[in-house]
Order: C-alpha cells, then structure tokens, then sequence
C-alpha cells in the first residue's frame, strides 16, 4: 500500500524526471519517424564532430589519375571530376554544414524571441512601446515579403560569397518566424493569472515580460529549432549550389551536388546522387524531430 | 528574360493546382488506401529534397541514361531557329506564329524544369486541400447533410466548394516559392531567365541586376497576395451576396 501512499505525495525531483522519461520512451515508441529523426540528429552531430577523421582519404585532396571512378570497394561512392573521394567528402560535410545551420538558428532563436516578447506584450499598450511593437511586426512583414531563396541571395550578394555572410542572410531570414510564434504565445502567456499575480505584487512590467512572460512563451519558439535547422541546411546547400554560399574545395554538400552538377548530364550519376540523398535525409530528419517534439509537448496529440 | 522565367512560374502553378487539387480531394476521400501511403511519402519527401538536386536527376534519367528528352540547354535546340518576338514565352511565341518545329522543341524542353519544380511544390496544394476537404466533411453542416441521407457525392461537394477559400492563400503561397524555386531550377536547366541573371549577377559582384531582381520579386509578391485577396473576394464575400438573402437587398 506504500506506492498509493507515494503517488499522492510529492515527488522528488528525480522521481518526476524518471517519470518524464520514461513517458517520453513510450511517446517515441509509437512513433517511428520520431526515432528515425533522432537518429539522422545523432548521426549528422557525431559527423559534425568526427566526420574528417573517419573519412578513409582526405576530403580536400584530389587523388592524381583517379578521376570520375563509379563506386567500388576503393571509393564506396566513387570520386568526382578532380579525384577527390566522395564518400570521405560526404561525411565530412556536417562539419560545415551543422555549423552554419547551427550558429543561424541559435542566432535566430535569441533574436526572435526577444522581439517576439517585446512585440507581443506590448502590443495593447499605449505610447512607445506600442510604437515599438508596431514598428517589429511591419519590419517582419517587410523581410518576409520577398520570396525565402531570392531574399538569402540577396543578402548573401550585397555581403559577397562567404562562410560567414550565409550564417547572417539565415539568421536575419528566420528571425521573423521565431518572431511570430513567440508572438503568438505570449498573448496566450500574459492573460493568465500568474501574470496579474506578478503585476499586482508590484513588478515592473519589463521585468513581467521577461521573467515571467518570456520562460512561459518560449515552447513553440523551441519545436521550431529544429525544422529551422533543416530548413537552413537546405538553404545553405542551395546557397553554395549556385556558388553564393561556402567556397568550393570545403565539403559542403550543396557545393559538390555543383561540382557533380555537369558530370550528371554525361551519365557519372555517383558525382551528386549520395549528396543529394543526404542532404534529404538529414532535411527531412530535423523536420520529423521538430514534429515529434511539437506533438510531445501538445498534450492532445500525445497519444 | 522575363517571359522566361514566368512561363515556367505560371505553368508550373497551373499545373499543380489541376494535378494537385483534385488529387487532394481524392486521398481525403480514399483515407488508408494504397494511394494514400504513397502520396505520404511523397509528401514527406518532397519537403526535404533540393530541387536543384531532383533536377539533376531527372537530367541524368531523362536525358543521359534514357536520352528521351532534351538536355538542360536552355529553352531550344541550337538548331532550331528561335521565333520571332511576340510575347517573349518562346513555346507561346511559337505556337501563335505557328512554328510547329520549334514549339515542340520549345514544349519537349519545357517538360523537365516543369516537372522539377511541381513534384517539389505540388505537395503543399495536396496536403492543404486534403486536410481542408477531410475538415470539412467533418464539419456540422456535412453531417447534416449525412444525417438528411444525401448521397455521397453531395456531400463531398459541400465540402469541397467549403474547403476551396483556404486552399486559394495555398495556391499563392506555392506561387511565391515558386520564384525562389524557379532561380535554382533556371540555373540547373541554364534557362536564361531572370533567376539565372540574378544568380550570375551575385556570382560576379553585379549589384545593380540584383537589385532590380529583388524588386521585381517584391512586387510579384504583392501581385500574387492582391491576386489571392481577389480570388477570396468573388469565392467568399460575392458568393455570400448571391446566396445570403439577408445581404442581398
């Protein structure tokens, strides 16, 4: 009788984290596509970290006389026009790839967040800030009324080609979506009780808005990190295909899909197909996370 | 280079919206058949895949391998003389001059850079118009329509004439993907289009072709937006005028 005596009481904070646990365990279980995502997020983080010391050859140099070779049990996915190993170019290419997707995000996140709450809690007030609040949502209307990809080469252009210009053109592209659904879960967030608690406590409404608004308003903000780190990965890749984006001998898979690019039309097939399918996999992989994550923290959608 | 880059724009939205409308309606109504599993994953997949990349696979199937179409050399084959200037669409052009040798070389060229970008985009209409049509028939008034003992078929054109609206802002969304798809596509093709200028003109540091480019991109923008305002104006609101007789005075 002792366990109805425990589920009544308080429970210790590492019993609730084991229960959060294993919820969650049996959430994934039901859903396949959730654990393949995790799976792809894994995998693309243990080659970001290792991928150039697993590689068989060295994924920047071209090996003499052993150009355009198909796949075999040398080079798994062949060589490209200048001999340089596919496969070893492949796994490379999170490194590169994560990194830029990564930092964008993150940068995104912390900026759309935080305009999101000004924007958001502001938005009944009166005099400057509404002023304020006013003046984000139609910045944002603004950057988001060019089509995505015309928009980051654009940015992109006027910046010049460069590792660091794709990181900016991203970060600046997906700050306005963090910035909307921050928005939108701070008008839920500062209707609630706690929040007249606080205010009637005597808190400043700065303070309100960021320590009481904010930690409650950053959920749908975080289920869509993820997608927004695969979105950006397509973006740098297509980035770099046009010759915009990351310099050309770096591993980065929208770069050498270009590099495969003519060799294709001569029928060398293995110069873009395993890119291409990576890059897939991995998009499609951070989406399903970021699905997973959105249904898990819904409680309707759980089951 | 306009012309260029909206016959491919225009052709490919019109294309997904007759393909993929009536194949939304159908897996909305067929739920758990085989073309619904299918068309799921097709749906997973085209989210994710480059177009650029998908493009230069069907390159390699199409034209290296099977060589049943043309090569990505832009809009017509060297040897076919160009036609003369009408509208600037060079298919268009040819089929109202009546150049019949270089519209099929025009249309036989048109068929890859289309295809690419519908499997990539026609996804986004067929899974709006299926969660809207299945809304739908959900919806009171279907299951009044249920419980009165109409057939099937009247049911399901309530619902759909009720799940069209919604799909309309889809429809422009995919339009405006769509230019930023095309400037992928045109450089895979080499269509010599707008994309493909703006592309050359980032490459080479040419800040002037880019910025009329973005311009423009703007104002397709807000053109395709007005034009989705417009379409929701007759569907909706004079809809509402004809059928509301409390509106109608």
């Amino acid at each position: 009788m002792t366990t109805l005596i425990d589920s009544g009481g308080p429970q210790s904070r590492k019993e609730a984290a084991a229960a959060e646990f294993r919820n969650f365990l049996a959430f994934a279980r039901r859903r396949p596509g959730f654990i393949f995502g995790l799976c792809v997020v894994v995998a693309t983080v243990f080659l970001a970290i290792c991928g150039p010391y697993i590689a068989p050859y060295h994924p920047e140099r071209a090996l003499p006389g052993a150009g355009l070779q198909p796949p075999s049990a040398e080079h798994w996915m062949g060589t490209d026009v200048s001999g340089m190993d596919v496969f070893s170019r492949v796994i490379s290419a999170p490194r590169i790839d994560l990194a830029i997707a990564l930092s964008a995000t993150v940068i995104a996140f912390v900026g759309g967040v935080l305009l999101g709450v000004v924007s958001g809690f502001y938005a009944g007030a009166r005099g400057i800030p509404r002023v304020a609040s006013e003046a984000i949502m139609r910045a944002a209307d603004i950057l988001q009324a060019f089509p995505v990809f015309i928009f980051a080469l654009a940015l992109v252009g006027f910046r010049g080609p460069g590792t660091e210009n794709v990181i900016v053109a991203l970060a600046f592209l997906n700050i306005p979506y963090f910035l909307r659904v921050t928005r939108g879960a701070v008008f839920q967030v500062r209707e609630r009780p706690f929040i007249e608690a606080a205010r009637c406590a005597g808190n400043k409404e700065a303070r309100i808005a960021f320590v009481h608004v904010m930690p409650n308003a950053l959920g749908p903000a975080l289920a869509n990190v993820s997608p927004g780190i695969g979105f950006a990965i397509l973006l740098t890749a297509a980035l770099s295909f046009v010759g915009a984006g990351v310099p050309k001998p770096t591993p980065e898979w929208g770069s050498m899909i270009s590099i495969g690019a003519p060799n294709m039309m001569t029928g060398q097939w293995w110069t873009a197909l395993f890119l291409g399918l990576a890059l897939g996999i991995t998009v499609l992989g951070y989406a399903l996370v970021g699905d997973g994550i959105r249904d898990y923290m819904d409680p309707v959608n759980r089951r | 280079m306009g012309p260029a880059t909206l016959e491919l724009v225009l052709l490919t939205g019109f294309i997904s919206v007759a393909l993929g409308i009536p194949i939304g309606i159908y897996t909305a109504v067929k739920k758990r058949g085989i073309a619904d599993r299918v068309l799921f994953g097709y749906g997973m997949l085209a989210g994710s895949i480059p177009d650029f990349w998908l493009g230069l696979i069907l390159i390699f199937v199409f034209f290296s391998l099977t060589g049943i179409l043309p090569g990505p050399i832009g809009q017509l084959d060297p040897i076919v003389s160009t036609p003369p200037r009408i509208t600037g669409a060079i298919a268009l052009d040819a089929l109202l001059g009546g150049h019949w040798e270089a519209f099929k070389s025009a249309v036989l060229h048109l068929i890859l850079p289309v295809a690419t970008l519908t499997l990539v985009y026609m996804t986004l209409i067929i899974k709006n118009t299926r969660t809207m049509v299945e809304e739908m028939m959900n919806s009171d008034f279907v299951q009044h329509a249920r419980a009165m003992g109409f057939k099937r078929s009247v049911q399901l054109r309530y619902a759909v004439r009720n799940a069209l609206p919604p799909v309309v802002t889809v429809v422009g969304i995919v339009f405006w993907f769509l230019l930023g798809g095309a400037v992928l596509v045109e450089t895979v093709f080499a269509w010599g289009g707008l994309g493909q200028y703006a592309v050359e003109s980032v490459i080479s540091s040419d800040y002037a072709p880019l910025q009329a480019f973005v311009l423009l991109a703007a104002i397709f923008t807000l053109l395709v937006f007005l034009l989705v305002d417009l379409a929701y104006f007759v569907l909706v609101d004079l809809a509402y005028f004809v059928i509301d007789p409390r509106i109608k005075t």
